[in-house]
């Protein structure tokens, strides 16, 4: 029991205690309060890297900034497991603060554990002093106090458990770096503790306790429900990924210096995949707790606590039909070690995606039948697509017809005609072989990035790329960056900080003035970008990035939700954030995100961002009223429901889809894109075996405007994909068919006659196209560049000398040097891709 | 050196006023130079065979000369390395990228 100093909270000791005291946890009946999102003095608080200690509070004031602090302690419980609880003071003028300050948007589920979260406060030896909250302040169910040291006002929010909504208010209070799972289960070790905590602090509080015990269980429940929910197929990776979360919590520090264990024994119990902290251990409270039962002595109020705690515990775990009712620190250690090696067992998993498209939830199944009984075939639909399907079986009929041979060679069903010309080619295509000064010149600087002074008056387009010239060679170090960071510049991009430590980092970024800063780049810097290090520099204060619109965290991960958070408050016209690969990065985050950027927000990328549920973040997404571009590729928690919802509400200004990997859709999901997204130009769907013919003849009808699409190991027949280019293939510039075992003469020849637009093509691994079919599509698309036909064996130099293309760069044959001299099409030129960046300013 | 004849040179002016008279074909190596020369439009550089560039220096415009001449070498078959001083690579790049070559 970490409690450390039990005393009885009144407006007298309130004014009296100037100094932070131990925390003492009062139990009060969940109030339906909603917390606000933390405001930036936390995260300064936080910057330090410990608890800070409170600000002596004001008598009157169950103080905010305690409250606040508490907040960020508490572990991120994930959905619904963050309760905190409002500090109320009833009859305390600044309990309307506290109160307005915490405002959940949707509170509607009953509020989970009653305990505040005791933050580090306790950890520091600091309690605070509780306000005596509860009388007449009307509590709803599961609304729990925490009780504030004396003077430090506790905040409590109302914890919706199994809210997706109060994961934004849950994370607020679950700063603690551990901001990635936000399982529901956390809530059930959150709960726990939390009634521990407020159980020891004051006697009368135990009762407080005992009538939020069934608030707690009812949250649990909930939490538990979510939590099974999520869980899945992932059981095991996910409790794994909660304890390691949750050990993060506690050991903020030590881990974010990344020299956390696996599976901390005896922090928690995870059992059967579900999170539960036995008794007592809660996030960032465990900590506490773990130091308090380790030194009993120090805490002798802890007595009573501990013994009405384990009351609390033990009807808990009833109720929640824990088997585990060991306490940690005291019970069987052999147990713990068990229960550690199972949890981390499930890191070292490997998962198959067959198990996850077998184990899909029957649910799934039975959408999909249902959607395939409802429709007919889009091909029998009127439109162009059908009307395209109906010609190209035709017209194969025909020539099986007159050939009079079985179809069993596809190739011989579509005549081409295709004849080589080799001549008018060939002494163009040696001009492009020629290096252009300019590229000369980066090499040369590249190689003496070293011996540069000063990037003074070199545009912003040479120092990107002379920045990603040095980070592909592996020469980036401190010296250029520096360089970079000179003066005021507008746009600093840097696409591999994997070198980068924590204290060049803070060094470099220290001075420098972001005031004109609009781009910021700083993929996979993992390393040297943890919470505090962010807080320290780029998120100081609020605002400090004023004109920031674009900013770039790939792989960041050790960023959680609180740095995030202060990261976006630190950047208020941010409109296009990468999150991709940020492991810590739960949907808690996408609430804060939702809750602050809201309807200016244009471009979200959420690649490989494990720790977000799909269906946790969705409501914190539909709040993203012109989000752009949405890539969520990578996230298996993606489903036709979650699809459906978000297109139905953001639709119609959606231009980029990336769901690659995300192998639960199917073509319910593509019939709901098609429906809503009039204006969608870019779509990505590689890996989606589910998906038929069907998903693309909705995409012909529905979406007119496709100007990228990339199709990879999708089961779509040639006929089809024919189709679809015959329906929409004039809009169309980028087009990927890599590993589309089916694709065939019948594409090839839509491709040659529609698709006069395309720029770059990419029939890699498309083992069913001759020379013939290839050469036709290169000398008629004439706008074409890159054409990439990696793994094609089957392609000889016929067609490599003998099509007529002046322009274009044939790669992917015979392990050509040639990639040195592409010139791909600069997709990233712009910073905002859609939108002119001048049109909100 | 062969005499050069009037209709085939280009010449282009730096920033102090140096002149360098080069190949028309060499010239054109750069596009920039070649969308001035050959555009329908009646440029006055089309019309004078001049050019005047007066952000390029002119060190910076030698060597450009002497990449155009090389890339033609270059493109005939003769594969030779480029050597570029290193003081000039920074503002040499630029100008490249200006001209677009």
């Amino acid at each position: 029991m970490v409690v450390l100093r039990s005393r009885t909270v009144t407006p007298q000791t309130l004014a009296k205690d100037s100094t932070p005291c131990p925390s003492v946890i009062k139990q009060s009946p969940a109030v339906p309060l909603l917390v606000s999102p933390a405001t930036p003095p936390l995260s300064a608080s936080r910057r330090s890297g410990r608890l800070a200690s409170r600000s002596p509070p004001t008598d009157e004031t169950p103080l905010t900034t305690g409250t606040k602090r508490r907040r960020r302690r508490s572990t991120s419980a994930g959905v619904c497991s963050i309760a905190k609880n409002k500090a109320v003071d009833e009859g305390n003028p600044a309990a309307d603060v506290v109160k307005q300050e915490a405002e959940e948007p949707e509170a509607s589920l009953p509020v989970s554990p009653a305990t505040p979260f005791l933050s580090a406060h306790r950890r520091s030896g600091r309690l605070a002093s509780r306000s005596p909250s509860i009388d007449g302040t009307p509590h709803t169910a599961g609304r729990k106090r925490r009780s504030a040291s004396a003077g430090v006002s506790s905040e409590n929010e109302a914890v919706d458990e199994g809210n997706p909504s109060a994961e934004g208010v849950a994370s607020e209070g679950n700063v603690i770096a551990d901001g990635v799972k936000q399982e529901a289960g956390e809530e059930t070790p959150q709960t726990t503790g939390r009634k521990r905590r407020s159980a020891s602090a004051d006697v009368g509080s135990i009762e407080e306790n005992k009538s939020a015990v069934e608030e707690n269980q009812a949250a649990e429940r909930v939490a538990e429900r979510v939590k099974q929910e999520e869980q899945g197929n992932d059981g095991k990776g996910l409790s794994l990924e909660e304890n390691r979360s949750v050990k993060r919590t506690r050991r903020w520090t030590s881990e974010e210096k990344g020299k956390g264990k696996l599976g901390e024994v005896g922090a928690i119990d995870v059992r059967n995949g579900e999170l539960r902290v036995p008794g007592t251990l809660i996030i960032d409270e465990g900590r506490a707790e773990r130091e308090g039962r380790q030194n009993p002595s120090r805490q002798p109020s802890t007595v009573v606590t501990e013994k009405a705690s384990r009351e609390e515990e033990e009807r808990l775990k009833e109720r929640t039909k824990d088997a585990l009712s060991k306490k940690t620190g005291s019970g069987s250690r052999m147990d713990q070690f068990k229960d550690a090696a199972r949890k981390n067992a499930a890191r070292f998993a490997h998962f198959e995606a067959q198990e996850h498209l077998e184990a899909a939830p029957p649910g799934v199944e039975a959408a999909e039948q249902s959607t395939e009984g409802d429709d007919e075939k889009v091909e029998d639909w009127p439109g162009p697509f059908s009307t395209a399907m109906k010609i190209i079986r035709d017209r194969s009929n025909r020539m099986n017809l007159q050939s009079e041979k079985p179809t069993s060679d596809k190739a011989n069903s579509v005549a081409i005609n295709w004849t080589p010309r080799g001549d008018v080619g060939g002494c163009n295509r040696s001009r492009t072989l020629v290096p252009s000064l300019e590229q000369l010149c980066m090499e040369g600087l590249a190689k003496n990035a070293d011996a540069i002074t000063s990037l003074d008056c070199v545009p912003d387009v040479f120092r990107h790329r002379l920045s990603q010239l040095l980070c592909d060679s592996r020469k980036m170090n401190t010296h250029f960056l520096n360089l970079l960071a000179c003066g005021s510049p507008s746009e600093l991009r840097i696409r591999d900080c994997s070198w980068l430590t924590e204290e060049e980092f803070t060094d470099c970024v220290q001075g420098l003035d972001t005031s004109n800063l609009t781009v910021l780049q700083l993929d996979y810097s993992g390393r040297g970008i943890p919470d505090y290090v962010l807080h320290s520099t780029l998120a100081a204060s609020p605002g400090s990035m004023p004109v920031l619109n674009t900013l770039s965290l790939n792989g960041a991960y050790r960023l959680s939700d609180i740095g995030l958070r202060s990261l976006v408050s630190a950047a208020p016209s941010l409109r296009c954030l990468n999150l991709s690969q940020c492991s810590l990065v739960s949907a808690t985050s996408i609430s804060i995100l939702g809750e602050s950027l809201g309807s200016r927000l244009q471009e979200l990328y959420l690649n490989d961002c494990q720790s977000i549920d799909a269906m946790l973040m969705l409501p914190a997404l539909l709040k993203f009223e012109n989000l752009e571009v949405l890539s969520v590729g990578g996230i298996e928690t993606v489903s036709d429901d979650f699809i459906t919802c978000f297109v139905a509400v953001c639709g119609h200004a959606t231009k980029e889809l990336v769901l690659s990997d995300c192998v639960k859709l199917t073509d319910s999901s593509l019939k709901a894109i098609a429906t809503a997204c009039p204006r969608l130009h870019s779509l990505n769907l590689s890996n989606l075996r589910q998906l038929t013919d069907s998903a693309l003849g909705y995409l012909a009808n529905g979406c007119q405007e496709i100007q990228t699409l990339k199709l990879c190991r999708n089961n779509f027949s040639d006929e089809a994909i024919a189709a679809f280019i015959e329906a929409s293939g004039e809009s169309l510039k980028d087009l990927s068919l890599n590993n589309v075992k089916q694709v065939s003469h019948n594409t090839a020849l839509s491709v040659a006659r529609r698709a006069n637009n395309l720029q770059s093509l990419d029939l890699s691994w498309c083992r069913n196209l001759a020379d013939e079919a290839v050469g036709l599509i290169v000398d008629s698309c004439l706008s074409l560049k890159v054409l990439k036909i990696f793994g094609c064996d089957q392609l000889t130099d016929v067609l490599l000398s003998g099509h007529s293309n002046p322009v274009v760069e044939i790669i992917g044959m015979k392990m050509s040097p040639a990639l040195t001299n592409v010139r791909v099409i600069d997709a990233q030129a712009f910073a905002v891709h859609y939108s002119s960046v001048l049109s909100s300013m | 050196m062969t005499e050069m004849r009037k209709e085939d040179t280009v010449k282009l002016i730096s920033a102090e006023g140096f002149e360098f008279v080069i190949n028309k074909e060499a010239a054109m190596v750069s596009q920039t130079i070649r969308n001035m020369l050959t555009s329908p439009g009646s440029f006055a550089e089309a019309q004078h065979g001049e050019v005047t560039f007066p952000e390029i220096s002119t060190t910076i415009l030698e060597k450009i000369c002497q990449y155009f001449h090389w890339s033609l070498q270059y493109a005939s078959g003769k594969e030779t390395e480029f050597p570029i001083e290193p003081e000039l690579t920074l503002e040499l790049m630029m100008a490249a990228n200006y001209l677009h070559t």
